[in-house]
């Protein structure tokens, strides 16, 4: 466990060596019923990856699929700033006022389990542009998560912190911003981790259903996929769902990452 | 500088609400004289702890008063400064940080910043000050723990179970060190605790107290002179034979909790008010 570098070097290999291992066994997979005749179920009708990569190469220098990934990412962004700076504020409104609490709790748990596919019809018609809807969708899946991670994340604060601040004279406000807030951090960036997965799960949804965006494919990247399904091009289906577990993948481990910045006494030991 | 004399008159606290409600402190009045260490021993579970929460500001009297240098408590104070029986530090912030938390000492005021650092010094800490608690051992958790409650000057010190956390060795050289750095302030301190030894290490008096409700049953004055060793309360004639009186206190209202429970059940097997098994008690 000596040499942050070597670490560091040793899961970057790792993961490569991971990678590579699926490459080539969904290759042989897709292949085989080509090579010795006996087919992979499912897999046989996979398109392989080299067809797959071929077409990524073509996508890439096509300016369309760029702008598929910066309207999925605007549409993220945008839903995950809103979740957040909406979410941080009542979760902690929740968590310090039992009025709010009581006020609040049985309207949020009952809109909770809706999920947030459900509101694409409502939200295509009461937001005035198509943008707008989806964001709100995008918003909806992350808001939920926040809130419920830090409302979950209060309920563990050592009891005995909130004693000593107390009684060193912190008041309300220093207990709030000295034991309240940092004992929640953690739940805050797991909550914005989770709600981050879900506005890429849900933007692709809410992209699909609305069925936004011209076929010259700038309709973010569920579109792209909506698209190449509509035209029966496999391997651009494939590119497309790729594409998003990159972008998925990408923006959570941003997330987790800005928030080990935050909380440099956890990475101490 | 000897302050911090606590008058508890009639003391009784009820803890919990409707149907779970228990009489945790029964009646109990004692005396905390300024500059002294007052231990306060007792069955685990038994309600001392309840009363250090009280000193602390933590849990309100539910009848009786508490005085604090013959003022009445109101609710915490920077001048009742208490240790739990594990570490309390913020895990955010460093051991420095930790220590001037209190918001008098976090002003611009250099005078309290430079004190801060002479006690995490008078601790050994100095050169962990910009540590995190988690990079700390746990003797050295409680020290800075120590630093962040003297700085405030307390009036009080509670002490609830501070050293049980911690491995043996560790434990006897947090003791001696203790009872060196109370002696050397004169503060004034409510040690509860569970060990004789430790009683009788760094207390001046010690309120041995009943079982749960609790109120104080004895007390023993320690005639030894502060700050003392191990080896020096071993060899200490007077001290042993206080140890063995406060052991068979202690003893005796241990087995009373044991026979409480079955007395109660004897009670209701046989259906009536007879009397609880108290033939139990005495037996070894």
């Amino acid at each position: 466990m000596n040499g942050a570098a070597t670490t560091r070097r040793t899961i970057l290999r790792r993961g490569a060596i991971g990678v590579l291992a699926w490459l080539a066994l969904w290759e042989v997979g897709a292949q085989l019923g080509e090579w010795i005749g006996v087919a992979v179920p499912i897999l046989d009708k996979v398109p392989p990856p080299h067809a797959v990569l071929g077409d990524l190469a073509e996508l890439v220098q096509e300016g369309g699929y760029w702008n598929s990934w910066a309207l999925s990412l605007q549409r993220v962004l945008w839903g995950f700033a809103f979740a957040l700076a909406v979410g941080v504020p009542v979760a902690l409104l929740i968590v310090t006022s039992r009025v709010f609490r009581g006020l609040v709790f049985p309207v949020f748990e009952t809109l909770r389990p809706i999920p947030p596919l459900a509101w694409v019809p409502l939200a295509i018609i009461f937001w005035p542009t198509q943008e707008l809807s989806i964001t709100f969708v995008t918003f909806l899946g992350a808001f939920f998560p926040i809130v419920l991670n830090i409302v979950d994340g209060a309920a563990q604060i050592d009891r005995r912190l909130v004693l000593i601040s107390r009684s060193l004279g912190l008041g309300r406000l220093g207990t709030f911003a000295r034991v309240l807030l940092p004992s929640t951090l953690p739940a805050m960036v797991t909550g914005a981790a989770i709600g981050m997965g879900i506005t890429w799960e849900v933007v692709v949804a809410a992209e699909l259903i609305s069925g936004g965006g011209n076929t010259s494919g700038d309709g973010g990247l569920g579109f792209l996929v909506w698209n190449a399904y509509q035209g029966n091009d496999l391997p651009r289906i494939v590119v497309g769902m790729i594409s998003l577990g990159v972008a998925g993948y990408l923006s959570s481990t941003l997330v987790r990452a800005l928030g080990a910045r935050l909380m440099p006494w956890r990475r101490a030991a | 500088m000897s302050r911090g004399e606590v008058r508890c008159e009639q003391l009784s606290v009820r803890l919990g609400e409707g149907p779970a409600e228990k009489l945790v402190v029964r009646d109990c009045s004692f005396v905390l004289p300024a500059g002294l260490i007052t231990a306060m021993i007792g069955p685990s579970g038994c309600g001392k702890s309840t009363i250090g929460a009280v000193l602390a500001g933590f849990e309100r009297a539910s009848s009786g008063r508490v005085l604090l240098d013959g003022r009445e408590l109101a609710g915490p104070s920077p001048k009742r400064q208490i240790l739990f029986q594990e570490t309390a530090l913020m895990p955010w912030l460093t051991t420095l940080e930790n220590v001037v938390l209190a918001p008098g000492a976090r002003r611009r005021d250099r005078a309290r910043r430079r004190r801060a650092e002479e006690l995490l010094e008078r601790v050994g800490l100095a050169a962990f000050a910009d540590r995190y608690p988690s990079q700390l051992s746990g003797g050295m958790q409680r020290r800075a723990e120590l630093a962040r409650a003297l700085l405030n000057d307390p009036a009080l010190l509670i002490l609830d179970e501070p050293f049980r956390g911690l491995d043996a060795m560790t434990r006897e050289l947090m003791q001696e060190y203790t009872a060196e750095l109370l002696t050397e302030r004169g503060q004034t301190t409510l040690l509860v605790t569970t060990d004789v030894d430790e009683a009788l290490l760094l207390a001046d008096r010690v309120l041995v107290m009943s079982n749960r409700p609790t109120r104080v049953r004895e007390v023993f004055e320690v005639e030894l002179g502060r700050p003392r060793s191990h080896e020096a309360v071993l060899e200490d004639e007077r001290c042993q034979e206080l140890k063995r009186g406060v052991i068979e206190l202690l003893t005796d209202e241990v087995m009373r909790s044991f026979a409480a429970p079955a007395a109660s059940a004897a009670h209701v097997a046989r259906g009536n008010g007879a009397a609880p098994l108290t033939t139990t008690r005495r037996s070894e």
